[in-house]
Order: C-alpha cells, then structure tokens, then sequence
C-alpha cells in the first residue's frame, strides 16, 4: 500500500496524537488565559478530525462554536474574574480516584462501540439509507445533512431552536437584570 | 486591548470577511456544509471581536440588548409560524412540500370510507416510487406530453408515462415548497442563535463596569 492510500489512516494518527499532547498541555498550563487558546486549538484539530472523517457540517460547527465563540466568551469571563488559577487545597486522594475509576469505566465501555468506519452500525441501516437514496429527490436539496436537519427531522430542530431561546431567557433573568429600562 | 495598534487593525480588516462569510455559509446552507445556527455564530463572532476592540458602546449603537432580545423570540416565530402556514394549507406542521400549493379547501377526496383514501394513498406512494426510481435510472426524466419519442419508449405502458408526467409535476411544486419552507426556517434558526449569542455576549460584558 502507497502512502496516499493510507493518507486518512496517517491524519488520524498525526491529529488524535497533537490532541493527546494539546490536552496534557491544557492540564499543566498555569495561566488561564494560556488553557483557554490552548482549547481553541483542541476544537480546531477537533474540526479538523472531523473534516478528515467525511463530516463537513459538524466539522464547521465545531470551528465556529468550539474554537470561535466558546473561546471568545470564555476570554470575555476570564476578563471578569482574574487568569490566575485558585491553588486547590485538601485531599486530592478522593477526586484523583474518581477520575481512573469513570476513565477505566469509560475505556471498558469502548469495546462496545461499533468498528472505526464501520458500515454495518445501526446509525447506518436503519433510515440513514432512505435519506441518501430519497433525501435529494424529495427536498431537492444537495446537501443531505441540511434536508435532514431542516426537513425531515425539522420537528427537533425547532426544539433546539427553543432550548437556544429558553437558555438565554434563563441566563437574562438570573444574570442580566433586565428591567425593560436602559441600566445606567 | 483596546490600544493594541496590531489588534485593532487585525479586527478591523477582518470583522466585514467574518461577516461575509457569515452571510454565505446562511445562504448556502442547502449547497454547503452549515446553515443557519453556524452562519449565526460566525456573523455574532464578527460582531462580538467588533465590540471587543471598540467597547460596548459602539457596538450598543448597533444593536441594543433589548433588540437582542426581540429578535431572538422573532427567529423562533418565523420558524414556527412556517409550520403553522403549511397546516393553513392542508399539510403537517412543518411539512414544506405544500406552501407553493394555494389556498386549502376541505373537500372529500372521492369517497369518505377509510379504504379509498388508503387507495389514494398508495397510488400516490406507488406513482412516488415509481418517481425516485425514474429519476435514478433516468426512466422518467424528459419526459412530457409532447415528447414523442419518449411516448413511444412507453407506448407499452402509456398510463404510467402519464403517471410519470403528473408525478413529476406534483413533486416539482413539493420541491419548490421544500425551498422555500428550508429558507424559511433556516433564517429563523440564524436570527435566533446571533441575537443569543449577542444577549450572551451583552449581559457578561456589562458585569465588567
């Protein structure tokens, strides 16, 4: 086998290892401000893996929410409460065992996931089919994902639309001091 | 920030591409990856990176919270009210396919009894398949009443040539409707994630004065 026929195989690798080395750094960061790049840049390879994998939409989804405004409202906090990390005090025995027992749990849970790339899972022959087959002679659109988001499945869509609103509400009424009036 | 020379330049000639592509990735969510929950993202990112190198002030000039707001709840009627056409017009809520269609007129379809209509139904479904599979083998594609030789390649089966023709008439309209309906709801989604990423950006930029 080329080298170009094993092209996706060596992205893989190359992005899920500078993901590993990007999360280790955002650990030992001290700065806050230096974490909070640093997650920028883990979206960002995040969108690229994704890319990688055939998925374009949810590729730029997470460019723009992950490494655009997540980061940037996350700047606007650290803005507010200082860059500087609190030093964490007590125990730390407790948590630390917390944490290696949901990870042991997590990576046992792996083994029941369906094979990397597999075509035989569940998520792919049970409508995904139909909407490949039907999905741009029906809605007369090219882009599969955007019949399936706005049309098909349109009724959740809405949903998530007003989840979006619900939670601004609540943010607005518990943070924002909205009155109606123009705060001084 | 606000007197970083390289900052404030950097911003200022990005802010109108960041914008623009905004604008594009809304308006070609159907050829593209994306649509509108990205594209509103992207245009509240270039608004926000404005009113971060110019304070909120400049930015309140433009957009005020309590229009913020306003538009947000605008964003999810126009998605709902889309729905709520297409039920004005005999279809489901949110079923696009027949907002090109007029006005609706309650009529009984042929007969009132449940078996013609499970008739009709699957006539349609049946001129349906026969449709998608026309159009994957290109049976049906061309096809139109004064199309001679296309009449002839069916002259075994003229029922279902005409069959094929008002099909393909019905799910042309359905076609537009989806369109249109998907234009519709797309607008409403980004409306509705810029102006709430705005409020967000809004309420935690004024607990800083």
């Amino acid at each position: 086998m080329s080298l170009l026929q094993d092209m996706p195989m060596v992205m893989d690798t190359v992005l899920l290892f500078l993901l590993l080395l990007n999360a280790i750094a955002v650990i030992y960061a001290k700065d806050l401000m230096t974490a909070t790049i640093l997650l920028g840049i883990f979206s960002l390879l995040m969108a690229a893996l994704y890319l990688v994998m055939g998925a374009a939409d949810v590729a730029i989804t997470e460019a723009a929410v992950g490494a655009g405004i997540s980061t940037i409202l996350i700047l606007l906090v650290l803005s507010l409460v200082g860059h500087k990390e609190k030093k964490v005090e007590g125990n730390l025995l407790v948590p630390a065992a917390i944490i290696v027992f949901v990870s042991l749990g997590l990576l046992y849970a792996t083994y029941d996931m369906p094979e990397y790339g597999s075509r035989y899972t569940p998520a792919q022959i049970h409508v995904s089919p139909y909407y490949l087959e039907n999905g741009p002679v029906e809605t007369g659109i090219p882009n599969v994902v955007t019949s399936v988001l706005a049309s098909y499945r349109g009724f959740d869509t809405l949903g998530e639309v007003v989840v979006v609103l619900t939670a601004v509400l609540a943010i607005t009424l518990l943070l924002g001091r909205f009155t109606g009036k123009e705060d001084k | 920030m606000e007197d970083d020379i390289l900052l404030r330049t950097v911003v200022k000639v990005l802010t109108p591409f960041i914008f623009m592509f905004g604008l594009y990735v809304q308006f070609h969510g159907e050829y593209s990856p994306g649509g509108g929950f990205q594209a509103g993202v992207i245009c509240a990112a270039a608004f926000i990176s404005h009113a971060l190198i110019n304070g909120l002030g400049e930015l309140n000039r433009i957009i005020s919270e309590k229009t913020a707001l306003a538009l947000a709840c605008m964003g999810v009627l126009i998605y709902g009210g889309t729905g709520v056409v297409a039920m004005t017009k005999c279809g489901n809520f949110l079923d696009y396919s027949v907002l090109t269609e007029g006005k609706c007129i309650e009529q009984p379809i042929k007969g009132n009894n449940v078996y013609d209509l499970v008739e009709i139904e699957g006539e349609y479904q049946g001129a349906k398949e026969d449709y998608v599979s026309g159009y994957n083998n290109e049976k049906c594609q061309g096809v139109s009443k004064s199309d001679k030789a296309a009449y002839d390649a069916f002259e075994s089966d003229v029922v279902g040539a005409e069959k094929c023709v008002k099909t393909k008439v019905r799910i042309d309209s359905a076609i537009k409707g989806q369109h249109l309906g998907i234009i519709a709801i797309e607008a409403g989604v980004g409306l509705t994630v810029f102006s709430v990423m705005m409020l967000i950006f809004f309420i935690f930029a004024k607990r800083d004065s």
